[in-house]
């Protein structure tokens, strides 16, 4: 079963350091990561054997001004059945065509379901960060192969040029 | 780019309020020492510090005083400076503004584009403003924490070493995010020198996740000896 990727800040998810938290409770700021549209939740889908990740990680790296880590949390595809999501297959909006078709929105999501996305996701899922110097390898790798398209990217030029001395 | 050490000032630093001038006092401070003569001089050294006790760190007992780097005892008179306390204004004002803000990694905000602005303008003086507000904690978590990605993250070589010391005292910090911020700074800076003060942090981490975090850090900066030795 597919995994489903949403970026967030690991640092918002913490359950331990916080001696007001209870026992199984997260962080209210961690809803901050999963901010909706229309009641919509942007999410990617990643294989079984998590090879397109880091192809992942990198695009939604490349709609950001600046190069930076990247957190985020994956979880079960087959949870939102648990939780009763749905979603809907829609094209990304990623300088990556091939990450844009692995996009899908989560959709008619309530107040309720979102928290309980949450806490579905911090408990059976996993949290994880790719580091700004990987980050950087992997658009390079990006760049040099075609994946990404340079033209469109929303980094800013210094960082563009920060990736290409790397190609 | 590491700047040339040799040449690294001792700011003036407005006088400490834990600093009583009635006396002479000598305050242990956990990497260097403070000492205060009768004329209200401060003796600081090359990496001015903080007491131990001046807020609400995790150490419950006083590291030992080696020090990691030179040191050089510095005379400077410490005067109130209106010209600091105006920067001071404006950096807590920028800090208070950061509040309102919902940040996202790698997305530059009104906030870093003051805050690299303010160090770009000021240098040292704004750097030695931060320093106050983040290590005495006297601002949101998520705005210090946001601020330590992008020290690590600024081109700006006058204000190097001090803000590679500000990301190294970070990871002492009380707060989970803000050792967070700390270790994604330093990662961007990606300074070996950083090295021993990781491993002391991840020997005290409570919070398994950043511990873990840290480790990667630490992981990354130790293969660049490695590269280099290669």
């Amino acid at each position: 079963m597919p995994f489903l990727l949403r970026k967030i800040r690991k640092n918002r998810w913490y359950t331990e350091d916080l001696s007001w938290l209870n026992s199984g409770e997260l962080q209210a700021d961690c809803l901050s990561d999963m901010v909706t549209k229309d009641n919509k939740l942007s999410v990617y889908r990643i294989t079984d054997d998590k090879s397109n990740l880091k192809r992942v990680a990198a695009a939604l790296v490349a709609t950001c001004t600046n190069i930076s880590n990247f957190d985020y949390v994956l979880f079960n595809e087959e949870l939102l059945q648990t939780i009763g999501i749905k979603s809907e297959e829609t094209k990304g909006d990623t300088s990556d065509e091939s990450v844009n078709s692995w996009h899908i929105d989560l959709i008619e999501i309530s107040l309720a379901k979102l928290v309980n996305l949450a806490n579905t996701a911090s408990k059976y899922g996993e949290r994880d960060r790719i580091l700004e110097k990987d980050i950087k390898k992997i658009l390079a790798e990006g760049f040099r192969n075609g994946y990404i398209n340079r033209e469109i990217v929303k980094l800013k030029r210094e960082e563009i040029d920060k990736i290409e001395k790397l190609v | 780019m590491k700047p040339d050490n040799d040449h690294i000032t001792t700011p003036n630093f407005p006088r400490p309020s834990f600093v009583n001038a009635s006396s002479t006092n000598k305050i242990d401070c956990t990497y260097l020492d403070i000492g205060i003569n009768q004329n209200a001089e401060v003796l600081i050294n090359q990496r001015y510090l903080l007491p131990s006790n001046s807020s609400s760190t995790r150490d419950t007992k006083a590291e030992p005083k080696k020090l990691l780097g030179q040191e050089q005892w510095v005379n400077s008179t410490v005067n109130h400076s209106y010209a600091q306390e105006d920067i001071y204004q404006k950096i807590e004002a920028i800090f208070e503004a950061g509040k309102e803000e919902n940040f996202e990694d790698g997305m530059e905000s009104e906030f870093s584009r003051k805050l690299i602005s303010f160090i770009k303008k000021y240098g040292d003086k704004a750097l030695e403003a931060i320093t106050s507000l983040i290590v005495y904690e006297k601002v949101n978590a998520e705005v210090a924490t946001e601020a330590l990605r992008w020290l690590g993250d600024l081109e700006h070589t006058p204000s190097y070493s001090f803000r590679l010391w500000l990301l190294e005292r970070s990871l002492r910090s009380s707060k989970a995010r803000i050792r967070d911020g700390a270790i994604l700074g330093l990662s961007s800076l990606n300074d070996p020198h950083a090295i021993s003060y990781l491993k002391l942090a991840i020997e005290q981490e409570m919070c398994t996740e950043l511990r873990k975090d840290m480790e990667q850090v630490l992981a990354q900066l130790e293969s660049i000896g490695q590269c280099h030795s290669s």
